[in-house]
């Protein structure tokens, strides 16, 4: 499988430390990758030195086969789309504004269409003429998101994407980014809510003060046997529907009241589960991982602490071989 | 260079900041036309010169400061990682706008200010209200460049035009007045030349008490001023990170 984005021995330092210590890893076309680690675990550095905004202490990156700095990364730069520590928009401009000036920057003349279909994607179709400085953070976020996807991009790097959102506008943004991979886009996404991105990611690399202490898919990860289970709460009226459709799509679906669902199976990520009901026009309010969880799995790594040297492997007695396997 | 553009147009800063400098023009038209040109002959200056000498301050600043403010520089660079042409772009651009700007306003300035004064004794004319004009323009489009650089230097807006205020305002004034190498400072030079582009009737304002070094030798090291504050915006700008 291609690899869109590969960090190779990265390291990162500031007069202040060590920020991102030999980091390497890389990002396969076609899927979610998850970015994973506490705040100042490093994430938003190594995204950075991806895009060429910092310079690595020592290291390096390629973004589609290019490095900062090299001839041909203008080019893949061009086809990446970022959405870095919050959205970057022009508060006086309006929402087809922005668009209209991350068009530009990519060299698109004629962007309406596309920019209405990508307004309509993110749900801002009706605000398209409005100053986006009089927006929710919510919306700016999915206007951010809407600004990474101009051009259709072959990867898409997004940096805490969730960050203030509410919980509806979590589960908004979780669907959003999940649908990506079937416009042909990869994602890479970073975030501290390990829990969150467990339900979006196809794989994950988890960091602790700069240095890489798992990676692998999120069953690996999870030292799974390729099955989960999910508890999906639906609108009470809808969960026998809901139900029914789970069952169709091949899962093995309980209603256990209250719009709650218990769901399991071979289920990739949990994106799967409200894919299958949101095709059938029901909404999914909360989807949770029951039978493990990447909190879980980090905690046991760093032994609870976050302080703790994660190259210290004294601390790996508690971790499960599967998990070891897949570092 | 398009995404610049559509920044400049879409974003209502240079559009208020042309208003400011034409209620300048209007304000000073109408002091003319009532109580005269005055024997300062300062209708010409405050009118024309001085708004459009802040606006090129403002202008420079914002076109960098902007993107620190809000926090958009890194999706510009993320876009379009040469930085270097980032540079020349908002700097071609902000010395198209300033002197745009300076055309515009000289252009309602001058019948304005001939028609204002008209009924008194003392009149300006239009070719001496063009002369500032033309001062001005000379004048803007290196304060604009420098103005630029400071925000470069500072990577912030409110940085930015703190810096480049107490710069244009307060320390280069206070460096011309240095014995023996003030005259070489750019407040002294750029005075010079705004000067004898302007006319003997505006000349003495600008020029009073700075020993000149020529028109020439003044326009030479007036640009040097503005490459060289160019060259450490730039210089700090390529070799930053970008938080």
């Amino acid at each position: 499988m291609t690899a869109l984005a590969t960090f190779d021995n990265l390291t990162k330092q500031y007069e202040s430390g060590l920020v991102v210590d030999r980091l390497s890893f890389a990002v396969p076309e076609g899927q979610v990758c998850g970015l994973l680690g506490p705040n100042g675990a490093g994430k938003t550095t190594a995204i950075r030195a991806l895009l060429g905004l910092v310079r690595p202490s020592g290291g390096s990156t390629t973004l589609l086969g290019r490095a900062p700095g090299e001839a041909g990364f203008d080019a893949s730069l061009r086809r990446v789309g970022t959405l870095i520590e919050g959205p970057a928009l022009y508060g006086r401009a309006t929402a087809q504004q922005n668009l209209l000036i991350e068009a530009a920057a990519l060299g698109i003349s004629n962007a309406r269409a596309e920019i209405a279909d990508l307004l309509g994607l993110v749900g801002l179709s009706d605000r398209a003429d409005t100053r986006c400085g009089s927006f929710s953070l919510g919306m700016k976020q999915r206007l951010g998101l809407a600004m990474a996807l101009v051009g259709r991009p072959r990867l898409v790097v997004l940096d805490e994407p969730t960050n203030g959102l509410d919980p509806a506008g979590i589960v908004e943004m979780r669907q959003l980014i999940g649908r990506l991979p079937e416009r042909g886009t990869t994602v890479l996404v970073s975030s501290h809510l390990l829990s969150e991105i467990q339900l979006l990611c196809h794989r994950a690399v988890i960091l602790q003060r700069g240095r890489l202490i798992a990676e692998g898919t999120i069953g690996e990860l999870l030292g799974g046997d390729g099955t989960a289970t999910y508890a999906a709460s639906v609108d009470p009226s809808q969960a026998d529907p809901a139900r029914d459709i789970l069952r169709r799509a091949g899962f093995s679906a309980h209603g256990k009241g209250d719009g709650v669902i218990e769901v399991s199976g071979g289920i990739e990520t949990g994106m799967a589960v409200s894919q299958a009901l949101a095709e059938e026009g029901i909404h999914v309010r909360e989807l949770k991982r029951l039978d493990a969880d990447l909190e879980q799995v980090f905690l046991r790594l760093t032994n609870g602490l976050n302080g703790n040297d994660p190259g210290d492997r004294s601390t790996e007695g508690d971790v499960p071989e599967e998990v070891l396997d897949a570092v | 260079m398009r995404s610049e553009l559509r920044k400049m147009t879409y974003l209502p800063t240079l559009r208020w900041t042309a208003a400011t400098v034409l209620a300048a023009v209007l304000v000073a038209a109408a002091a003319v036309a009532l109580i005269g040109v005055g024997e300062d002959d300062l209708a010409p200056v405050f009118g024309l010169a001085t708004p459009t000498w802040i606006a090129s301050i403002v202008i420079g600043v914002w076109l960098v400061g902007l993107e620190y403010g809000q926090k958009t520089m890194r999706r510009t660079l993320s876009r379009n990682p040469d930085r270097l042409r980032l540079v020349v772009t908002k700097a071609a651009l902000g010395v198209f706008a300033a002197a745009l700007l300076t055309v515009l306003a000289t252009a309602v300035a001058v019948p304005l200010l001939t028609l204002a004064s008209a009924g008194h004794e003392l009149k300006i004319t239009a070719s001496e209200v063009l002369r500032v004009g033309l001062g001005s323009l000379v004048s803007n489009v290196v304060v604009v460049v420098i103005a630029l650089s400071l925000a470069l230097v500072t990577r912030s807006m409110a940085g930015g035009m703190a810096v480049a205020l107490g710069f244009f305002f307060v320390i280069d004034t206070i460096l011309a007045e240095i014995p023996v190498v003030g005259k070489y400072m750019f407040s002294a030079v750029s005075a010079e030349v705004f000067g004898q582009l302007s006319g003997d009737r505006f000349s003495d304002r600008y020029t009073d008490g700075i020993e000149g070094v020529g028109l020439a030798l003044a326009a030479g090291l007036t640009l040097m001023w503005a490459a060289v504050f160019l060259a450490a915006g730039t210089a700090r700008f390529v070799r930053s990170d970008v938080e």
